[in-house]
């Protein structure tokens, strides 16, 4: 139960990663886009920060995650989920970017039909995980 | 009611704004492209997190995160608020945006090991400080 969060995680964004780091292979600059990801994180956890803020004064909080569902190890008091998240999805994004452009300026069906396979992964990873949160009627 | 606006307020401000000041430095072709993988991100992002919100169809156990009525307009699609619905639009059109602005600038290894430093500190001193909850007992 406590993993629910960081399952998904895993689930939907390691494999896409993966796959597409092989695609690029050397052509791909990672220190730079570790980089880049990492000044992003901050800017994405600061107002996360911000917007799960609890406290007496500021009673007007966004959002706040369920202890329950949350490995319970924290970053300054956010979860590490919440980072985990932010680095995949920053990967992820660039990733697929680099990759479907190149697939396209090369006329490459190959790298075009992996990248439709692994959209359809996240698809299927996606509902299925929405199928089994639902309430049993 | 100001407190309503409170997410799409600092959504507009944080991402919106800087994605469209990025996104104009972009080709017509690129922005279709993004928009069309925005689209993709729309599908299974939005399905996971329905799974991940509290509310009347998931289960009350296994909830990750849960909204403040107080701070959102108050639309909400299957238990999601419309905002959310943005964020395929900005988290996956704003980091390609701002990677395609920088990705042609030559960093040395100096530069990189100060942005990276600046972080840091950004990270584990002032962000803290900055939404450090003021619960007083």
């Amino acid at each position: 139960m406590k993993l629910t969060y960081i399952k998904l995680l895993i689930n939907l964004y390691l494999p896409p990663i993966i796959i597409f780091a092989v695609c690029l292979g050397s052509a791909m600059d990672f220190f730079k886009l570790a980089v880049f990801s990492f000044v992003l994180l901050i800017y994405g956890i600061g107002w996360d920060m911000w917007a799960t803020k609890h406290g007496r004064k500021d009673k007007l909080w966004i959002w706040c995650f369920n202890p329950k569902t949350i490995t319970g190890i924290y970053l300054d008091r956010h979860p590490l989920e919440e980072y985990i998240f932010g680095i995949f999805h920053l990967f992820w994004v660039i990733l697929l970017w680099e990759v479907l452009s190149r697939a396209i300026s090369n006329n490459d069906l190959l790298t075009l039909f992996i990248v439709v396979l692994l959209g359809i992964w996240q698809i299927g990873v996606s509902i299925n995980f929405y199928n089994s949160q639902k309430k049993k009627a | 009611m100001k407190h309503h606006l409170r997410y799409i307020t600092s959504l507009t401000i944080l991402t919106i704004i800087p994605e469209i000041y990025f996104l104009s430095k972009l080709s017509i072709q690129e922005i279709l492209v993004i928009f069309i993988l925005s689209l993709l991100g729309l599908f299974f992002m939005m399905k996971s997190d329905m799974g991940f919100t509290k509310g009347d169809n998931t289960d009350s156990r296994k909830w990750v995160w849960n909204f403040n009525n107080e701070s959102i307009v108050g639309i909400k699609i299957k238990n999601l608020p419309i905002e959310e619905f943005l964020f395929p639009f900005v988290w996956i059109p704003l980091p390609i945006a701002v990677w395609e602005y920088i990705k042609h600038i030559e960093f040395r290894n100096v530069d990189l090991a100060l942005i990276l430093t600046f972080c840091l500190l950004i990270l584990w001193i002032v962000f803290p400080r900055l939404t450090k909850p003021d619960i007083k007992k």
